[in-house]
C-alpha cells in the first residue's frame, strides 16, 4: 500500500510532535532521520493490508481532529505550535473513550520502532552496539523507494 | 549489495522455486510447522529412519541476516509483522513468529516444565490416560534438558535488571530462581524477540531441524498450507502455495503427498483454521473453541543506579511462589525501540524519558486467565481471535501489578510508572497502586499482550466433547495429528515451549 505524500508529511508531523522536543542528548527530528522515512515507506508496504488501511484511517483521524478532540479547535495538527501538537496527542492518550486513547498510542508505538532504532539515537542514551548497522529495510527502501 | 543467503541443503525457499509450475513430492510424513512441536516430530521420525516433509509458511533468516532493530525481526519473523490482535473490550496484541523455527527463534527461551499439580488438574478433570502420566512427560523433559542444553542463567550474564528482580523478590518473602532456558553460550545481549545474534539460543533452527535436515528431511519455506485432504479416508494429501516474504507474492503451486500421516503443528491459532478449512469439527464444534492464552503486563520501575536492561539475559529471572493463585513473574528486557511504546508522554516529556532508558527495569506478570476465546476465519478469509478477560482474571492482575511495584520499590526504585488508564503516570510509593482496587475491572485499561495459545483443538476420549485422542490423532479424519498447544485442555500457568515439544514427540514416538 503506498500513502498519498500529504499522508506522508501528515504521520511525519505526528511522528514529530511525539518523538522530538528539545532533549540536550536527543536532538533529531523524527521526520529528517533515515529511519522514519524509510520505515514509514516499508510498513505501508509489508505490512498487513487491512491493519495498514486501519493505520490509515487513524492517520486521517489523528491529524484532522486531534486538536477538535483535545482543545475544541476546529482546525489540523499541523496548525497547532510544535509544543501545542504534542499535549494534543497526550491529552488525547487520556481520553476515556479507549478507541480515541489507543490512536496517539499507535503512532507512538510505529515511531519508536524508527526513531529509537536509530544508531544515533541509541548512541545518545548510552547504548553502545559496536557493530551496529543500518537495518537493511532502509536501505531496501532507498534503493527501490 | 545484500549477499544472496545461503540455504541450508534440504531446505527450498520461494526464490529457488519462483519459476515453476507446480512442486510436488511425497514422503512417509508430512509436517505442517517448523516450529517447537514441528520441529520436534521431525526430529523424532528422522532419526527412527523415516522419510518427512516439513512445509514451513514463513521464510528461512539466517543468523547474521538478524537486526538490532525491532523491525528488522518484526517484518521478517512475526505473524502480521507483530500486529496480530486479540478482539475484545482489549485488543490485546497476540504475538507469534512466523518462519523456520517458528516462535522458538524469537522467544525468550525460557523452559519449564509442566507443573504436576497443572497434570494432576488434567488427569482429574481431563481423564489424561496412563500414556500421558506425569513421568510420562519428565522422561522426554529430561531427554530435552540434554538435547537442548537448558540450564539456570548464569550469574555472569544475569545483569543488573535480573539481579534487581532477585533483590525485589528476596526483600516480599517469595521463592525465586534463575530462569532454565536453552541456550549455549548466552552473552546476554537481551535480543531474543529480535532473533539471537550470535546463534546462542537452541532453537528449533539451530538444533531439531538442522538434524532432521542432515538425516533427510525436506523443508519448503515460505510456503502456506490450504488444506489437508483425505485419499481413502485418510489425511493423504497437503495442498499449498508458496508466498514470498515479506512481499507475499504467490508462487507455484504445491502438493504433499503423506504415505503414513500428515502431522499439524501450525500452532494453537493456525492450526485450527487448517482444521477447519479441511472441513473438520462438525462433530464437536470446538475446533476454534476454548481459546486460552496467558495475558501478560509490564511495569517499569526507574532506578537511581544504572540497570542498563539491554546489558543482560532477555528473561533472566523468575518467580512462581503464586503459580497456585494463577500469577507468574519475570524480567522481560525489552529493546529501546518497542520499550518506547510503552513509556510516558509526548513529545519533550517522552523523550526525557528516553533519555532515562538506561536507569529503567520492566518486569512482567502473566495471568493464567479462566476466560475462553474463539479463533475463526470471518468470511473475507481474515484471521479473527475473540478474546476477553474475565472479571476475576483482571483481579489477579491487579493483584499482580501491586505485588511488581512493591518489589520494585522493595530494589529500590524511586518510581514506577503502571501504564494503567485512570491511575497517575508515576508513582513514588507502592501503597499508591492501592488506587487499583477503585478502578473497574475493563480490561482495556491495560496495554497487555499474549504469546502463549492454548486449547483450540482439545484433545479428549469422546469425539463429541474433544477434537483428538490422546494420541493427537484427529477423531474425524484418522492420519491427521495435531502436534501442537492446541490439543492442550487449558492454559499451563508457565511457559509452554517445553511441554509443546514433550507432547510432539510423546506422540511422534509411537508413529516412529
Ligand atoms: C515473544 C515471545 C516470547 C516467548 N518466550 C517463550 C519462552 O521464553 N519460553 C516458552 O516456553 N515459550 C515462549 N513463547 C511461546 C513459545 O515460543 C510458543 O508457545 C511455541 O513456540 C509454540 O510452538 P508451536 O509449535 O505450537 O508453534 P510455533 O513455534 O509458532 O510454530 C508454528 C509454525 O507453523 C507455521 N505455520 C502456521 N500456519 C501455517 C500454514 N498454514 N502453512 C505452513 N506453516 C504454517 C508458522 O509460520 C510457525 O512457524 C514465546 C512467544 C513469544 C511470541
Ligand atoms: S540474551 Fe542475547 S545472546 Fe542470549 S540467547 Fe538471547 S539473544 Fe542470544
Amino acid at each position: 500500500m503506498k500513502l498519498f505524500s500529504f499522508e506522508r508529511r501528515w504521520i511525519l508531523t505526528v511522528f514529530d510532535a511525539t518523538f522530538s522536543g528539545g532533549v540536550a542528548t536527543l536532538p533529531w527530528k523524527a521526520s529528517e532521520m533515515r529511519t522514519t522515512q524509510a520505515f514509514v515507506t516499508d510498513v505501508f508496504r509489508v505490512g498487513p493490508p487491512i491493519t495498514m488501511l486501519g493505520m490509515r484511517a487513524a492517520i486521517w483521524l489523528v491529524y484532522l481532529f486531534t486538536p477538535l478532540l483535545a482543545y475544541a479547535l476546529p482546525v489540523p495538527l499541523g496548525m497547532l505550535s510544535e509544543e501545542r501538537r504534542s499535549s494534543a496527542l497526550e491529552k488525547l492518550s487520556m481520553s476515556n473513550i479507549y478507541a480515541l486513547r489507543e490512536l496517539p498510542t499507535l503512532f507512538k508505538m510505529m515511531g519508536s520502532m524508527a526513531y529509537c532504532a536509530s544508531a544515533e539515537v541509541q548512541r545518545a542514551v548510552g547504548i553502545e552496539r559496536p557493530d551496529f548497522r543500518v537495518p537493511n529495510w532502509v536501505e531496501e527502501t532507498e534503493r527501490h523507494g | 549489495m545484500a549477499e544472496p543467503k545461503r540455504i541450508p541443503d534440504g531446505m527450498q525457499v520461494f526464490s529457488m522455486v519462483s519459476g515453476q509450475a507446480r512442486i510436488e513430492d511425497e514422503a512417509d510424513f508430512v509436517i505442517i510447522g517448523s516450529g517447537a512441536g514441528g520441529a520436534t516430530a521431525a526430529r523424532v521420525l528422522t532419526d527412527a529412519g523415516h522419510s518427512v516433509i516439513l512445509v514451513e509458511e514463513g521464510p528461512y533468516v539466517p543468523v547474521k541476516e538478524r537486526g538490532y532493530d525491532v523491525w528488522t525481526g518484526f517484518r521478517s519473523s512475526w505473524r502480521d509483522c507483530g500486529f496480530q490482535v486479540a478482539e475484545g473490550r482489549l485488543f490485546l496484541p497476540i504475538i507469534q513468529g512466523m518462519g523456520v523455527g517458528g516462535t522458538t527463534t524469537m522467544n525468550g527461551a525460557i523452559c519449564h516444565r509442566m507443573k504436576p499439580e497443572l497434570h494432576a488438574e488434567w488427569v482429574r478433570d481431563h481423564k489424561l490416560p496412563e500414556n500421558l502420566s506425569f513421568e510420562e512427560f519428565s522422561r522426554i523433559y529430561d531427554r530435552v534438558d540434554q538435547e537442548l542444553q537448558i540450564a539456570p542463567a548464569p550469574e555472569e550474564v544475569l545483569g543488573r535488571h535480573n539481579t534487581l528482580l532477585r533483590d525485589g523478590l528476596e526483600a516480599i518473602g517469595f521463592s525465586h530462581n534463575p530462569i532454565r532456558r536453552n541456550v549455549v553460550g548466552c552473552q546476554g545481549s537481551s535480543r531474543c524477540i529480535q532473533g539471537c545474534p550470535t546463534a546462542a539460543k537452541q532453537s528449533m533452527d539451530q538444533t531439531y531441524l538442522p538434524f532432521s535436515l542432515r538425516k533427510g528431511a525436506r523443508l519448503y519455506a515460505e510456503c502456506r498450507v490450504s488444506k489437508i485432504v483425505r485419499v481413502n479416508g485418510r489425511a493423504g494429501l497437503v495442498e499449498a502455495q508458496f508466498v514470498s516474504s515479506p512481499d507475499r507474492l504467490k508462487g507455484p503451486k504445491a502438493t504433499f503427498r503423506a504415505r503414513r500421516a500428515v502431522l499439524l503443528a501450525a500452532s494453537a491459532i493456525q492450526t485450527p483454521l487448517l482444521l477447519a478449512a479441511s472441513g473438520i469439527g462438525k462433530e464437536s464444534g470446538l475446533v476454534g473453541q476454548r481459546f486460552q492464552c496467558h495475558p501478560g503486563i509490564s511495569l517499569l520501575g526507574e532506578f537511581e543506579e544504572p540497570v542498563r536492561m539491554w546489558e543482560s539475559v532477555t528473561q533472566g529471572y523468575e518467580s512462581t511462589h503464586l503459580w497456585t493463585d494463577r500469577l507468574k513473574f519475570e524480567t522481560v528486557s525489552i529493546p529501546l525501540d518497542n520499550a518506547a511504546a510503552r513509556f510516558d508522554g509526548y513529545g519533550r516529556k517522552l523523550m526525557e524519558n528516553v533519555e532515562r532508558v538506561g536507569h529503567l527495569a520492566c518486569w512482567g506478570v502473566h495471568v493464567r486467565s479462566e476466560a475462553h476465546g474463539r479463533v475463526y476465519r470471518d468470511f473475507t478469509g481474515r484471521t479473527r481471535i475473540k478474546y476477553d478477560m474475565t472479571d476475576g482474571d483482571v483481579v489477579r492482575l491487579k493483584r499482580g501489578l501491586k505485588l511488581m511495584a512493591k518489589m520494585l520499590f522493595a530494589a529500590g526504585a524511586k518510581s514506577v510508572s503502571p501504564g494503567v488508564h485512570g491511575l497517575p503516570k508515576r508513582m513514588d510509593h507502592p501503597d499508591q497502586m492501592e488506587a487499583l482496587d477503585q478502578l473497574d475491572n475493563s480490561p482495556n485499561r491495560y496495554h497487555g499482550i499474549a504469546s502463549h495459545m492454548f486449547g483450540t483443538a482439545v484433545m479428549g476420549a469422546d469425539r463429541k466433547q474433544s477434537v483428538v485422542g490422546f494420541d493427537g490423532q484427529v477423531h474425524e479424519m484418522p492420519g491427521l495429528y495435531v502436534l501442537d498447544s492446541s490439543a492442550f485442555p487449558t492454559n499451563l500457568g508457565v511457559n509452554p515451549q517445553n511441554s509443546i515439544i514433550a507432547w510432539s514427540w510423546l506422540c511422534t514416538e509411537k508413529l516412529a
